[in-house]
């Protein structure tokens, strides 16, 4: 079952103008707080938003890869607080990753916008301004936004044979399978 | 002013005050817009103020990219007018000729640069940009994709009111009288 879901992953970027249940949103919830983190120290928060004023507001968190979050029924901001663990990137990306793929199995649709080491502006990084439009306190950095929604577009997987096998070695670097 | 001191007060401002317009100012620009020539009257122009922050903001990231950036300053400027050309049916008046399609393009500018001009006027500034993602305006202000947007204005509260020089071929390389001259 997971296994055919990681083989039909597309992200999705095109959203039906339809909300989601919040019985699937707390599903999504229990999956990123069911992530595995570095000590079980979970280091990290969540902020899920599903204001539409407000998905607007981030759509414009950056010049690039954000604007699909204007029509994202679901953005959920994945932080974390560097004091708590130094692999708070690490931790964070794999609760990201869990909200995905439960998203996935939900029948709906998700992609991951990037905001850790992003710009909104040649004076504001997209982290200070999702901090200063969702009063995010200073301990905490953001590493992503994920939006969910009922998909509206239905990308086709990913063929098998165009996966980089030849990034695969065994027992040592370069050595290829016998 | 009088219109001699406009044109000469008239320049591209890309920096600007985080003010916002009032749109009572917007509106008089408007009107020295819609009162602009066209040919045959036409008035093949639609305008659109976008001072919705965040849309703004959005319409701004569709004017610059990462190798050409050089309207970044549009992020700063609190309103953007962004212009759709609504090429007039000529040819189901009178049999066309293929040039005419083009005179709605020349209208578009009049009716922008009297914007720009009654701009000045309200102490505001100006600068027209043709180069962004028409696709990604379209989208973002629901303009029907056949249309085209052919002009976004940028406009604001000027950071530095002072005037710079112009920088213009001399009058004699572009004047001549009664025959081409080199």
């Amino acid at each position: 079952m997971l296994l055919s879901l990681i083989q039909e992953r597309r992200s999705i970027r095109k959203f039906q103008n339809r909300p989601v249940e919040p019985e699937k949103a707390g599903q999504l919830i229990e999956a990123a707080l069911r992530s595995p983190s570095s000590r079980s120290l979970n280091p990290w928060e969540f902020i899920v938003v599903n204001d539409p004023a407000i998905l607007r507001k981030m759509a414009v968190a950056k010049p690039h890869g954000a604007a699909f979050l204007r029509t994202a029924p679901l953005g959920i901001v994945v932080c974390a607080d560097p004091q708590k663990c130094d692999v708070w990137i690490e931790d964070a990306s794999v609760a990201a990753t869990f909200i995905m793929l439960a998203a996935q199995s939900l029948g709906l649709g998700s992609c991951w916008v990037q905001i850790r080491l992003r710009d909104h502006s040649a004076t504001q990084t997209a982290e200070e301004y999702l901090r200063e439009l969702l009063k995010i306190p200073e301990n905490l950095k953001v590493e992503s936004v994920i939006a969910v929604g009922y998909p509206a577009e239905n990308p086709p997987p990913h063929p098998q044979d165009e996966l980089q096998y030849e990034k695969i070695s065994y027992n040592l670097y370069g050595k290829k399978i016998d | 002013m009088n219109f001699a001191e406009l044109v000469k007060a008239r320049q591209s401002v890309r920096e600007y005050l985080s003010l916002p317009v009032e749109r009572e100012k917007i509106e008089r620009c408007l009107e020295a817009a819609r009162l602009a020539p066209s040919a045959c009257n036409s008035q093949p122009w639609k305008y659109i103020v976008v001072d919705e922050p965040e849309l703004k903001t959005a319409v701004a990231f569709a004017t610059f990219g990462k190798v050409v950036s050089f309207n970044r300053f549009t992020l700063e400027a609190p309103v953007l007018i962004v212009i759709i050309s609504e090429p007039p049916n000529i040819t189901a008046k009178a049999g066309a000729i293929i040039k005419n399609n083009q005179l709605h393009l020349i209208d578009l500018g009049i009716s922008a640069q009297q914007f720009c001009l009654q701009a000045v006027e309200e102490g505001l500034g100006a600068c027209m940009l043709g180069w962004f993602d028409e696709r990604r305006v379209k989208q973002l202000l629901h303009i029907p994709r056949r249309k085209r947007v052919n002009l976004i204005i940028s406009l604001g509260y000027p950071k530095n009111m002072e005037i710079r020089e112009k920088v213009r071929k001399d009058f004699n390389q572009i004047v001549s009288y009664n025959g081409y001259q080199e």
